[in-house]
């Protein structure tokens, strides 16, 4: 009986080998998610990974090169946009405080950008892009968080040209703020001073200095800067005071312009008086 | 001897299949990949017969279904019945000449067309629509692009026989 399996058997071998292979197969695809396919899988998988990581940098060397442009524009891409996140984040810190400025002022102010500035002259000023079109007259001040900024000097429709605390042709009335002391701020060209403070009166180093608020053009008690040095002039009944002003005005960027402040009935009374004075010194 | 070529053939058939799932991919046209596996299971049939071809078909079959993690199985029960039908083609006088002529080609085209029509068209059951139509067009161009890297073992056996054509 034996004999004669085994002689079908080597009779119809291929026929044998193949029904066992077809029936592995199927076995194989009916059994497909049992755990011990998966077993054999991740065994062979492991297997077969270790040799594919050796094999595997043909193919990479192939995408090297598309990979590397991929990956450089990418660079490009993610540089561009971190340093516009940063830029945008920079931003919202300074909107943020002139915000809060702003809802801390008691005086209408029109919001503007600095769009070109001159800092290396004797006398500096600065374009922002609001104008006569927003409400901007000549002789208003403009602040920003930090301070005061300047004073508009030329209005066109949609610019304004502001002089700032570091030209020579501007002087603003301030005050040292703890002890009442006052004296005119001007920049000198290299210094900003704060002058006609006699050599009696009581200044110290770090001590603010605030607009007075005798100017017909600067509201009251907007921060001016802060005494730096404290000196004496040779032959002079004056201190010599530099001052840091309060603005950066290399980082400036937002300013803020301060509305309809000039006092006309102060303008009007100050200027016939000075008339009727002029006068009288002339008969 | 006969140890020395079974180890020979088994390294060659680790290497296909190896280069079936790294290098081979790179010359996917589309998603049409040529099966250089199924090129080692025809060769098998040529040189050592139809036994041999079933079984190679099958293990060959079997380490792709688990290399490339589709339906395990299937690439098995193909390549054993393809192996099978490639036996039909082994003739011990005639395998240079096979190997050396366009006959291989020809065989492989055929056997190719088998393998894929079946591969095709169990895979794409519950996937396709129209499982025909899509086991015709994939099965088709696989085959086609198959055919074409017939030209590998072609020209190395031309080489090594040197066989000088004549073109009267």
């Amino acid at each position: 009986m034996l004999e004669r399996v085994f002689h079908i058997f080597t009779l119809y071998k291929e026929y044998v080998v193949l029904s066992c292979c077809i029936i592995l197969s199927l076995t194989l695809l009916t059994t497909n998610d049992s755990p011990q396919i998966k077993r054999i899988r991740s065994v062979v998988s492991v297997g077969f990974g270790i040799v594919q990581e050796y094999v595997s940098f043909v193919p990479q060397y192939f995408s090297l090169r598309s990979e590397n442009a991929l990956l450089r524009r990418k660079n490009i891409a993610l540089a561009d946009e971190a340093n516009r996140l940063r830029e945008a984040k920079l931003e919202n810190y300074r909107l943020r405080r002139m915000l809060e400025f702003k809802e801390r002022a008691t005086f209408p102010m029109k919001a503007a950008f600095v769009v070109s500035k001159d800092l290396l002259l004797l006398r500096n000023t600065i374009t922002i892009n609001v104008g006569y079109n927003d409400g901007i007259r000549e002789q208003m001040p403009v602040v920003n968080e930090d301070g005061l900024v300047g004073l508009v000097t030329h209005v066109s429709a949609n610019y304004a040209l502001v002089t700032i605390l570091l030209n020579t042709s501007l002087r603003v009335s301030g005050k040292i703020q703890r002890s009442r002391v006052d004296g005119i701020i001007q920049w000198d060209g290299s210094v900003l001073l704060f002058e006609n403070v006699p050599r009696t009166r009581d200044v110290q180093v770090g001590d603010v200095i605030v607009t007075s608020g005798y100017s017909q053009f600067f509201v009251p008690n907007i921060r001016i800067g802060v005494v730096r040095e404290l000196g004496d002039q040779p032959g002079s009944l004056f201190k010599k005071i530099v001052v840091t002003p309060a603005v950066d005005f290399v980082k400036l960027e937002e300013v803020f312009v301060i509305l309809g402040h000039a006092n006309e009935e102060q303008l009007n009374l100050e200027s016939s008086v000075r008339g009727v004075l002029s006068q009288t010194r002339s008969k | 001897m006969k140890t020395q070529m079974v180890l020979r053939e088994v390294s060659i058939a680790l290497s296909l299949i190896v280069m079936q799932t790294t290098i081979i991919p790179l010359f996917a046209i589309e998603l049409y990949v040529p099966d250089v596996v199924l090129l080692w299971v025809v060769y098998i049939a040529l040189r050592f017969g139809q036994i041999e071809a079933t079984i190679g078909g099958f293990c060959s079959g079997f380490l792709q279904d688990i290399l490339a993690g589709q339906l395990l199985g299937l690439s098995a029960l193909v390549k054993t019945i393809t192996g099978f039908v490639a036996g039909y083609f082994y003739n011990e006088n005639t395998f240079e000449q096979t190997m050396t002529t366009l006959r291989y080609t020809m065989i492989v085209f055929v056997l190719s067309l088998l393998h894929n029509g079946l591969y095709f068209f169990i895979f794409y059951q519950g996937v396709k629509d129209s499982v025909i139509l899509a086991t015709i067009e994939t099965g088709g161009i696989t085959t086609l692009y198959t055919t074409v890297f017939t030209f590998i073992p072609f020209f190395y056996y031309t080489r090594k026989h040197r066989v000088v054509w004549n073109r009267s």
